[in-house]
């Protein structure tokens, strides 16, 4: 029994993962603005024993999580087929995400319950408070904190299109597009946030609005620190594709260093939030103003139709979250949806990839190569050459598929530049096909299927010789 | 200044706000001259259509607690007519109010004393 590479690779890239999740979602759990597991408790009622139960029992219920989650995908670690340990390891991520959650919404439920029972709803239950004093005065982010990031990412994806990039050009320019796009979408993000209400923590005017001033512009600064990062990124992949178009090993570095560089600011953003709260918490009078409960599904979604803003401050964590009721509340769980559907359906793709033998015919005057779908079809006219290779060059991949026991899509060999490859790696003899437009490397599910379509197109030929 | 609405109340969402902006006035959370939030700017802040907040600035323009012009925005009037009295709806609006505290057993004195309480927050003399 032996330990699976890519099994070995996905649990030290992935088991990070789930700790971050625990620790994220305990994070949560914890009282805040005298808010427990997204329920608001009066003042009076803060110690109640119903409340040291509900978390005991939560406590137990996230350890045991936790536990069940380490030790779910150990065995996948020994399994020999790579798309099942993927196919693992996906669903592993996908339960990884929602299992935290459980505990959290059980113990929302039985406190809602049990203030429904004592009735510890508070007399101001359904009134929105709204500071005039600041409405629509406290705006952080101006626009030119963010056109210069946005410039330059426009510009590079130019300066690809214009400059001297060879076959690097193709790759660098749709990374740079992407790297564009999210750019902008930090500015627009940043905008959102900004026009978020004025959050209430006080009957002061004043304290509201210095506390909501502090923290958008604690906001504006991340947004821009992140966009700063990504075009330091986008720069950074200048650099990092050869001469034949691969992405080299300073990509990976330029990767990893992205996601530091995002990281950091996240948690200075974290850190600081934090202090700023600290700061003004003996001014916080207002803790349980909006007790609005039955508008906050498990104490995490927000559901309010009689809310037209579609972003408001989270109840309890850091940062905002969407209004469920909204069109783009909707949107963003549609995606959010479609993302999490993905990734069951990705596994099952990856299996069949796996598990499906390639398949190589020749029939009259063309070649096909099959799996799951008709691939590639070479027109036997358009063969200015075909070889039988016992041996693969040294190939490395631009796009496409790479198994142990399947090599599709585009690759690049070195001396030859970009070849399309289709071929199970396992076999002994390949094809190697050339013709005006493209050269190919094939082989079929076994030896005496490539050797077959190698000897009809050495027929096919000696025939068009003789007439 | 913060206003309170109320979600399941009888009142319309407009004049909530009409009597919040008038409480903060009679009180000094408002001080005359004071700039109140463009229409549009509180509507996003509630959450609610920007023509209901119109529709309140235009009742309290008509009463005489704001003025509107182009340049200044919106304003707490600095000077309010000394009518020396309530508007008929005002005075019904008590009288309904002084009606349902004698229902409710409430006696001359102890209407006052609430009367005393609030007339003694913010402008005007006791």
């Amino acid at each position: 029994m032996s330990i699976s590479i890519t099994g070995l690779i996905l649990c030290i890239c992935m088991y990070p993962f789930v700790l971050i999740m625990y620790v994220l979602v305990k994070n949560e759990a914890e009282s805040k603005k005298g808010i427990y597991y997204g329920v608001t408790v009066p003042k009076e009622h803060r110690s109640a024993p119903e409340i040291k139960e509900i978390t005991a029992v939560y406590q137990k219920q996230m350890k045991r999580s936790l536990w069940v989650m380490l030790i779910f995908p150990i065995p996948a670690l020994f399994l020999p087929w790579e798309s099942i340990v993927v196919a693992v390891w996906m669903l592993w991520m996908t339960i990884s995400i929602f299992i935290f959650f459980v505990p959290f919404a059980i113990a929302n439920g039985k406190l809602k319950e049990i203030k429904r029972e004592k009735e510890w709803q508070t007399e101001t239950a359904a009134d929105v408070e709204v500071e005039i004093k600041s409405a629509g005065a406290i705006r952080r982010v101006k626009w030119y904190h963010f056109i210069l990031q946005c410039v330059t990412s426009v510009i590079l994806p130019v300066l690809v299109i214009f400059g001297d990039f060879g076959s690097r050009r193709q790759p660098l320019f749709v990374m740079m597009l992407t790297f564009a796009g999210i750019s902008f979408m930090f500015w627009g993000i940043a905008v959102w946030q900004d026009r978020q209400k004025t959050q209430i923590i006080s009957s002061d005017s004043d304290v509201n609005v210095n506390y909501n001033r502090a923290k958008k512009n604690l906001y504006k600064n991340f947004w821009v620190l992140c966009s700063w990062v990504n075009d330091g990124y986008m720069v950074w992949l200048l650099f990092c594709v050869d001469e034949w178009g691969r992405f080299t090993q300073m990509f990976w570095w330029a990767t990893g260093g992205y996601l530091l560089g995002t990281m950091i600011p996240l948690i200075w953003m974290v850190k600081k939030k934090s202090a700023l709260d600290k700061t003004y918490e003996t001014k916080r009078n207002k803790v349980t103003s909006e007790d609005n409960d039955d508008n906050w599904i498990w104490g995490m979604l927000y559901y309010n139709p009689k809310d037209r803003h579609s972003m408001v401050e989270k109840r309890v964590g850091i940062g905002t979250t969407m209004n469920m009721a909204t069109g783009g509340g909707k949107a963003m769980m549609a995606f959010a949806g479609v993302t999490l559907l993905s990734l069951p359906v990705i596994s099952i793709w990856v299996i069949m990839l796996e598990f499906t033998p390639i398949q190589l015919v020749a029939d009259e005057n063309r070649i096909v190569a099959n799996h799951l779908r008709e691939e590639y079809v070479i027109s036997m006219p358009a063969i200015e050459e075909a070889e039988l290779l016992d041996e693969l060059p040294k190939m490395s991949r631009n796009s496409g598929t790479a198994m142990e026991n399947l090599k599709k899509g585009s690759w690049s060999i070195a001396e030859e530049g970009n070849c399309t490859v289709f071929l199970d790696p396992r076999n002994d003899v390949f094809l190697r096909i050339e013709t005006p437009s493209r050269r190919y490397y094939l082989s079929g599910q076994n030896d005496e299927e490539t050797k077959a379509v190698y000897d009809a197109i050495t027929a096919w030929q000696a025939n068009v010789d003789m007439k | 200044m913060i206003i309170t609405l109320q979600d399941g109340s009888e009142v319309p969402v407009f004049k909530q706000i009409r009597n919040q902006i008038v409480m903060g006035i009679s009180d000094g959370r408002l001080a005359p001259g004071e700039k109140l939030p463009t229409v549009r700017a509180l509507a996003e802040e509630i959450g609610i259509n920007s023509m209901t907040v119109n529709k309140a600035y235009q009742l309290l323009k008509q009463e005489g607690y704001i003025i509107t012009d182009r340049r200044n925005g919106v304003r707490v009037k600095e000077n309010f007519e000394q009518t020396k009295g309530l508007t008929t709806e005002s005075e019904q609006e008590l009288a309904r109010l002084i009606s349902e505290a004698k229902v409710k057993g409430m006696t001359r004195d102890d209407f006052i004393g609430i009367v005393d309480k609030y007339f003694g927050k913010g402008r005007g003399k006791v």
